[in-house]
Formats: C-alpha cells, sequence, structure tokens
C-alpha cells in the first residue's frame, strides 16, 4: 500500500502536468512535453530544472546526429512522491465522499 | 496544504493526471503502417521461400529481418514518438497478449503451410503467409485497442 502524502513540488498546475506525463513514460523528449502541455521552451525549462534540482527527474542531453536532443526520466524518487501525491488526492476525495 | 485544499481540487488534479496518462498512450499506439509493413515482408519472404531459388531466399530473409526488426526497434523504444511508455501501464496480461498473438501467428501459419503442402498445393507458405498477412491487418489493429484498454485500467484511477 502507496502512504499518502501530499507533495507541495508536484502540485503547482503545470509541474503536476509535467510529473503526471513522465510517470506514464518510460522517458520522454522535451519536445513531446512541450508540445502536449502547450508550453514554451523557457518554461518548460524552468519547470524541469525546479524537478531535477529536487532529485525527482534527470535530464539528459545528446545528439542524435547533429541535432541536440533532450529526455526527461523520473527518478524512483519522482515516482514514489508522485504515487504518494496521488494517493493523498484519492484519500482526500474518499474522506470527503465518506462524510 | 492539505487544509487549505478541497476535494474538488483533488478530483480536478486526479482528472489533469489521468489526461496526462491518456496523451501519452495515444501517441504510443501501434500504427496501421507497422501492420501493414510486417504483413507485406511476411508475404514477400513467403514468395521468396516458395521460388526455391538460393539468390531470392537469401535475398527475402536478409530483408524481413531488417525491416521487421527495424521497424519492431523504432516502435519498441519509442524513437519517432519522443516517448517510450512505462512499463508498469503495459503490465503482465499485456506482454502476454503480444506473445499469444505472435504464437497463434506462427501457429496457425506453420500449420497451414504444411497442411497446404502435404495437399500438394503449389505455393504453400506464400499461400499460408497470405493468410497470416490478413489475420495481422485484423488482429494488430484489435490488439492495439486491448493493449490501450490494459494501459487505461492501470492507470490512474479518478
Amino acid at each position: 500500500m502507496i502512504p499518502a502524502e501530499f507533495d507541495e513540488l508536484i502540485h503547482p498546475p503545470t509541474r503536476l502536468s509535467i510529473v503526471a506525463l513522465l510517470a506514464a513514460t518510460e522517458w520522454a523528449d522535451f519536445k513531446f512535453i512541450r508540445d502536449r502541455l502547450e508550453l514554451s521552451d523557457s518554461a518548460l525549462s524552468k519547470q524541469l530544472t525546479t524537478l531535477a534540482d529536487a532529485g525527482y527527474i534527470t535530464i539528459r542531453k545528446r545528439f542524435v546526429g547533429k541535432l541536440p536532443r533532450t529526455s526527461a526520466k523520473l527518478t524512483r524518487t519522482g515516482r514514489n512522491a508522485f504515487n504518494r501525491h496521488v494517493t493523498a488526492l484519492q484519500a482526500l476525495i474518499t474522506q470527503h465522499d465518506g462524510r | 496544504m492539505t487544509a487549505s485544499m478541497q476535494p474538488n481540487d483533488a478530483v480536478d488534479a486526479l482528472a489533469e493526471i489521468r489526461q496526462r496518462q491518456r496523451q501519452v498512450i495515444n501517441a504510443v499506439r501501434i500504427p496501421l503502417w507497422y501492420w501493414c509493413l510486417v504483413a507485406g515482408s511476411m508475404i514477400g519472404l513467403s514468395a521468396a521461400v516458395d521460388s526455391h531459388r538460393a539468390v531470392a531466399v537469401g535475398l527475402g530473409v536478409t530483408l524481413f529481418v531488417l525491416v521487421v526488426a527495424g521497424a519492431s526497434a523504432w516502435l519498441v523504444f519509442g524513437w519517432y514518438r519522443g516517448a517510450r511508455v512505462h512499463r508498469d501501464l503495459l503490465g503482465s496480461a499485456a506482454a502476454v497478449s503480444i506473445v499469444a498473438f505472435v504464437w497463434l501467428l506462427v501457429g496457425g501459419t506453420l500449420a497451414l503451410a504444411f497442411g497446404l503442402r502435404a495437399a500438394h498445393v503449389t505455393h504453400p507458405a506464400t499461400i499460408a503467409s497470405g493468410g497470416a498477412a490478413l489475420a495481422i491487418l485484423a488482429g494488430g489493429p484489435a490488439l492495439n485497442r486491448r493493449l490501450r484498454r490494459t494501459m487505461l485500467d492501470h492507470g490512474t484511477s479518478d
């Protein structure tokens, strides 16, 4: 059973969307995330840096041919935090429905 | 934070998470061109085998391996889609579905080919793989739909 714990870092809407998207993937390209979330390059970079600084994601930069390609992956810490956050959201709803 | 959060906010947050999962699941669907490519390659290989010419067989096997392995790697590793679905979303039931589909195809094709050969029908491999190609074109998209349902079921519930 996953313990419930709200995560203030994940909860803001943009970061929640990014982490939710990454949680469904092994990894995702910068472009994939940007296009799905309809964010600007700078807005996405800023959020990814915040998540990477917290140890929630790893950012990988590599070259495909001559083109640079950046991808992001949720770390075990990030995935656990996300799962706990989801459990907390579900618990809040269950608690409210039970009243 | 929980004190300031309302149940409606939690419902919205879970709906957002679910929507992002759907986006990934929709993006990683196996495209129709993949099934057409595999079906066409099987027929090509079988026609080469039925020709009984060493050069044609060698060329057919090489092309089959290159095309199918290349397209499969392209799909599995998610290079063209920009993301790779997480293994927890697929789960073991999906893996069983994929393996069962492949073995049904292989078993069915071999049984049909040997049956046709025993009945002295000409070009048994080509005819059998034609049947397999039809099964791929019908079963591939059906497998897609099953995998999609499985991934949605494994996703975060609202």
